[in-house]
């Protein structure tokens, strides 16, 4: 009788032992990128001494001109950042009255060669870091000297970057 | 008299056997899918993973994926049945992938998981219920139960047809959808790519 009874246990329980269910799996990567600071440096400031003068306007040009600023970004490598400058920015005379007006056009390359950079002349733009983190700036602009007081003028560039 | 005392006996072990078998069977909860040989799919939708967009800085704090931008999974089957979800993460993201760094503070990122489901018939964030999750920092698990197709308070339907070779189990099929979220939360960790894996497994009730 308990052999019988064990039995029946036995065969009531073989069915859980026996399951064969079918079973998916997926695997979902999940991710973030952590970007790094970014860094400015000055190589070249902007040159105007003893410049050729083309009536009233100086012109320094960022992608040809040999006077021209150069900077260099370094943050993460390959990650987009959005750059912004401000286009027109007062001079003063450290020598007396007056100032003038200094406006900047900036180029813009992944790879150290000027003349292959590109005019960064929207408002906002977005661009990559190259695989080493870096990305260069070629500064330049005019000043229009038709009515300017003698003097030594000075005046700063601001450029502004922010990873997207 | 010792014929009687055999019956009684009998009687008596028949009494426990029915005793038992009333125990040990859950209401009338019928596991159709373990005795037919039904398929389930589970698939990825989108083809974007759970990402956190940037820009994210190191010390940032947290960075959120909401349920409507989720990760979504769907499953497709029999629509009668029930599924079990069962959800396994690390409860960090790891600098490169590598667990190896599951204890540094500067190459880890906690993070914390959502999930939710849809049964409906629809890929709906908004008809979604939430599935609980327990996030610890060294692990996050979850579990769900759910038909497929929503009963909508309804008695459930009729079992479906025996797996046969005339069974098209197409006809009877359904999806439901997973939706994956959730936060991290960033400390002052070093800058690269940080990953982290969720394993999710479907299986009929």
């Amino acid at each position: 009788m308990y052999k019988k009874l064990l039995g029946l246990i036995i065969t009531a329980l073989l069915p859980v032992f026996a399951v064969a269910q079918s079973q998916q799996n997926v695997s979902i990567s999940v991710s973030a990128t952590v970007s790094g600071t970014i860094e400015m440096i000055t190589i070249n400031t902007v040159d105007f001494d003893d410049i050729e003068q083309e009536g009233s306007v100086i012109r320094v040009d960022p992608i040809f001109g040999e006077r021209s600023g150069k900077m260099v970004a370094r943050g993460t490598p390959n990650a987009e950042f959005r750059v912004d400058y401000i286009r027109e920015r007062e001079l003063v005379n450290l020598d007396g009255e007056g100032i003038i007006f200094f406006n900047y056009e900036v180029a813009g390359n992944r790879i150290d060669d000027q003349e292959t950079a590109e005019l960064l002349d929207q408002d906002i733009r977005d661009l990559q870091f190259n695989e080493e983190g870096e990305f260069y700036f070629w500064i330049g602009g005019t000043i229009d000297m038709s009515d300017v007081n003698p003097g030594s003028y000075q005046g700063e560039f601001t450029i502004e970057i922010e990873y997207i | 008299m010792i014929l009687i005392f055999k019956h009684i006996k009998k009687a008596f072990i028949a009494l426990l056997l029915i005793g038992f078998s009333v125990n040990s069977s859950h209401s009338q909860d019928i596991e159709f899918g373990q005795y037919g040989t039904y398929t389930i799919e589970l698939e990825d939708i989108g083809l974007e993973d759970l990402v956190f967009q940037g820009p994210i800085n190191s010390g940032s704090g947290i960075h959120e994926v909401e349920l409507i931008d989720s990760k979504v999974l769907s499953i497709i089957g029999v629509k009668y049945l029930d599924v079990d979800v069962d959800i396994t993460a690390d409860g960090k993201l790891y600098l490169d992938g590598d667990p190896s760094y599951d204890t540094d503070p500067e190459r880890s990122i906690p993070f914390t998981l959502d999930a939710a489901f849809a049964n409906n018939g629809e890929n709906n964030v908004s008809a979604s219920k939430p599935i609980g999750i327990a996030n610890t920092p060294s692990m996050i698990s979850g579990t769900a139960r759910f038909p497929i197709l929503s009963r909508r308070q309804q008695p459930p339907g009729p079992p479906p047809t025996p797996p046969t070779g005339d069974f098209d189990q197409s006809l009877v099929n359904e999806t439901a959808y997973l939706y994956f979220y959730g936060q991290i939360d960033v400390g002052n960790v070093v800058a690269g790519s940080y990953r982290g894996t969720i394993t999710v497994t479907v299986e009929y009730r």
